[in-house]
């Protein structure tokens, strides 16, 4: 295979990147000094992956709600019985498996400070072994209905996905990603084959390792122990959603003691290789406004209208876009009105140069924080490839912002006529 | 010579100066970290400090232009904190910087960022010789709401819940917010008071970890606290919790799946290979994903979504908390205690220990891989008047034998139970 190695300057830093014949992407980060290694085996398959086709399809399909997520949780078990399932054979060898479902991707991780290779190939085998029969998707449909009802509890879990409803008509961002109880009711194991035969393809997929490991002894383990097949190719139904929110608001009574809210902006979706940059200079642009080192944080805050749980983000990813205000208040309404004036009002006079020379200072100096980090290092590779950059591609975007794309982004955003806002208030 | 040592100086009377130099993180982090009895008439006061010393310091009182100082130093972050550990109360203040060597423009970041700890630690914005009436007044309303939100985390709550009835009793079932009738008492002067207090009798842990050189920092708070009157008297340990004869609470709230959380009780003060041989038992019992509880009660019996054991060492404390369906409360507690009578009679595999040993060590190995946990885990050593390594630690574990185990589960018997779920049909 051929390798390619991507540097940082300014971390003094460097990994290898090889694609394998499959079309599986290898990302090898060596860490001096660290204790632990950490892989990461991740497919671009997530929630929002509801329809689909491949190559060999003519028609889409579409999957019940939650079944990425299920899935996730199937692939752990194996064909020869319990003493084979993936937690039991990382118990061995002493390694901390783990893994995550979220909107635009499934992965699949272990950290270890002994035992690497074997739990290695511990990885790859599990990962791409699957085994599915209706009796063992019935046991798990228990498991995962309690998973639901737990998040169901959640208050900023459901403060968060009620404002996706509210907000997005179609867009399968706005469905739970573990489902509800009745659409889980829906799986059967042919149609976790179906998916995993589609996503879980070498071509769609991605494995980072980070920490302390050898690059060759990784390289040859995973090249021995990969199965290869056909090259799917997938087509992911396409989004037709209006610009337009759904409903401004939705309140509910909830176990909570204070009012919760969240409210967004729907903005326009950006291309996948555009989402890093239009996420930090949407970042600039929230901190500038109603970061803690604006005159509105001081305000709403000494005034009581938000206290430290506020919080802000931009909630992007394939055909989705958000800029998105959370917290705990009595006069939620009051923070939604003064935010939304203070955006409206600086889309007119534009961004101060001093503000944002010090918050791409700031933006700098947190992307250079989260490279101390094993964990943060891999979930960064594999992410930002899914998008399209290298694993120092963050530190690219913030260096090469210009206070022109932040004031030009902000004019074309924060349209006033595309909010919503969920509330719980207490019963 | 071992990874990440501590190296531990004497600034002053009950003040310690501790840092863990390693070229491996980019950033320093270091906190201020004031000790102090867990004690009803001071918890309050005690908890509502760190939240007003963050907002600025003397010569730096206004909060917007604060953060614009830490914006400009490359997004330094504090952060302010309340813990409990044993009988005791935490008040901490830290920040994190990248070091030095990263900055754009040749800047001097880690002794900026030590002089700013140090200000707002010690250099508190005053009017009047007591805290501002406007910044007392937010951070009450803002210390009450946190102590009613306890309830928005159900997982959280209950587990806090069982330690308050389990230790009524004792200072470790305070919480660690105090009491909202005492925060509503609350003045800039009472405040005031609490702090001189804390700041003149809590011992003091000042903790560095990062590339950078702690010296620095070192030197701005041996130069402050010179100018500091002191009146320290050592700090005892946590005592050991003394048994309660099974008690249990139930409490209905609107939720869909109810909380299980189990108190037991080991007695009697332990030596230090029991407490490894504690250890090693909970992690085969609640510990891992290849434990009794997550084998048996979640995988084979399906009854929870999690159930987990954890050991608290300072108080001889072990807890079992599980998110169980509100029909199978009775079942998943019989099951659960029948894990661990199960290690009682012995019904646990070589194997099973050696999985649970390697997990173990795997953990503390990793504690030298981030600046947070390394901080914690010395944190913790110091509480404990302790001078053990993770790596010190991990070894200990070699030696456990089947029989030590099976006699440190012996020592626990169930103390309380908490039951949180939903309110009746």
């Amino acid at each position: 295979m051929n390798k390619t190695i991507i540097k940082s300057d300014a971390l003094n830093e460097q990994y290898y990147s090889f694609t394998h014949e499959s079309g599986l992407e290898i990302l090898l980060y060596p860490m001096e000094g660290f204790s632990s290694s950490y892989a990461l085996f991740g497919t671009k398959y997530g929630s929002i992956d509801s329809t689909f086709k491949t190559q060999h399809d003519t028609e889409f399909t579409t999957v019940p709600e939650g079944i990425a997520h299920f899935l996730e949780h199937k692939l752990f078990e194996s064909e020869g019985g319990p003493e084979f399932d993936a937690f039991n054979l990382f118990a061995k060898t002493g390694a901390s498996a783990n893994a995550f479902t979220s909107f635009d991707k499934t992965c699949y991780l272990f950290s270890t400070t002994e035992n690497f290779e074997e739990s290695l190939k511990i990885l790859l085998e599990f990962v791409q072994s699957p085994y599915f029969t209706d009796k063992t998707v019935e046991k798990e449909q228990g498991i995962i209905g309690q998973e639901i009802k737990m998040y169901e509890d959640m208050a900023d879990n459901h403060v968060f996905y009620k404002m996706l409803e509210m907000m997005y008509e179609v867009n399968p961002v706005r469905i739970n990603i573990a489902g509800t109880v009745e659409s889980i009711s829906k799986i059967d194991a042919d149609l976790l084959y179906k998916c995993y035969n589609t996503f879980y393809n070498l071509n769609n997929m991605v494995i980072a390792i980070t920490g302390n490991f050898d690059v060759d002894t990784a390289l040859k383990i995973i090249e021995s122990n990969l199965k290869t097949k056909e090259k799917i190719v997938i087509t992911r139904g396409e989004v037709n959603e209006k610009p337009e929110v759904v409903s401004h608001r939705y309140e509910e009574k909830f176990q909570v003691s204070l009012p919760q809210f969240c409210f967004g902006y729907k903005e326009k979706p950006v291309a996948e290789k555009d989402l890093v940059k239009t996420n930090i200079l949407y970042n600039i642009i929230l901190d500038s406004v109603v970061g803690k080192s604006s005159e509105l944080y001081k305000k709403l805050y000494d005034e009581g209208h938000i206290n430290s749980d506020f919080g802000k983000d931009v909630f992007c990813g394939p055909n989705y876009m958000t800029n998105i205000f959370s917290g705990e208040s009595r006069t939620s309404d009051v923070v939604m009105k003064r935010i939304n004036d203070a955006l409206q009002e600086t889309k007119k006079t534009g961004i101060s140069e001093e503000a944002f020379t010090r918050l791409k200072k700031a933006a700098y100096g947190h992307s250079i924080v989260n490279y101390n980090d094993v964990e943060e290092v891999a979930v960064n590779l594999l992410s930002s490839h899914f998008l399209g950059i290298n694993g120092f591609g963050i530190l690219d975007a913030i260096s090469s912002a210009t206070l022109e794309e932040v004031n030009s982004l902000l004019r074309s955003s924060f349209n006033e006529d595309y909010i919503s806002i969920s509330v719980l208030n207490p019963l | 010579m071992e990874k990440s040592t501590l190296s531990r100086v004497n600034i002053g009377d009950g003040i310690s100066f501790s840092s863990v130099v390693d070229q491996r993180f980019k950033t320093n982090r270091i906190s201020i970290n004031f000790v102090t009895p867990l004690n009803k008439d001071t918890v309050s006061a005690n908890a509502i400090l760190p939240s007003i010393l963050k907002k600025g310091h003397k010569g730096c009182d206004n909060f917007t232009e604060f953060n614009r100082l830490l914006e400009n130093l490359y997004g330094a972050r504090i952060e302010s904190y309340i813990q409990k550990i044993g009988d005791l109360q935490i008040i901490s203040l830290a920040i994190t910087c990248i070091d030095d060597k990263f900055a754009l423009e040749n800047e001097q970041l880690s002794k900026k960022a030590a002089e700013i700890l140090c200000n707002i630690a010690l250099n508190p914005v005053l009017e009047d010789g007591v805290f501002r009436k406007q910044d007392v007044d937010v951070e009450k309303v803002s210390l009450i709401d946190a102590i009613d939100a306890e309830i928005n985390e159900k997982r959280i709550y209950a587990v806090n819940n069982l330690i308050k009835l389990m230790c009524e009793n004792e200072p470790y079932g305070i919480p660690k917010y105090g009491y909202k009738e005492q925060v509503e008492l609350l003045d800039g002067a009472k405040i005031k008071c609490a702090y001189d207090k804390l700041v003149s009798t809590a011992r003091v842990e000042i903790m560095f970890t990062g590339c950078g050189n702690p010296k620095l920092a070192e030197d701005v708070f041996k130069s402050i606290f010179n100018e500091t009157s002191r009146n320290y008297s050592d700090i005892s340990n946590s005592t050991i919790h003394k048994k309660n004869s099974d008690i249990s609470k139930l409490e209905r709230l609107a939720v869909n799946q109810s909380k299980l959380v189990l108190g037991f009780c080991n007695e009697l003060p332990s030596n230090s290979n029991e407490i490894s041989a504690t250890k090693l038992m909970v992690a085969c019992l609640g510990g891992t994903t290849s434990s009794k509880l997550f084998l048996n009660v979640r995988e084979k019996m399906s009854l929870c979504y999690y159930c987990a054991a954890r050991y608290d060492r300072f108080k001889g404390i072990m807890i079992i908390d599980s998110g169980v369906e509100n029909d199978k409360i009775d079942i998943a507690k019989k099951a659960i205690i029948e894990q661990l009578d199960a290690i009682k009679t012995g019904d646990i595999t070589d194997e099973d220990i050696k999985n649970s040993r390697l997990s173990l060590v795997n953990t503390l190995n990793s504690v030298y891989d981030y600046d947070s946990s390394i901080e914690s885990w010395y944190m913790g050593q110091i509480i404990s008047g302790t001078d053990t390594s993770p790596a010190k630690e991990a070894s200990t574990f070699e030696s456990i034998t089947k029989n030590e185990i099976i006699e440190a589960a012996k020592r626990f018997s169930l103390d309380s139970t908490y039951i949180l779920t939903g309110n009746e049909e």
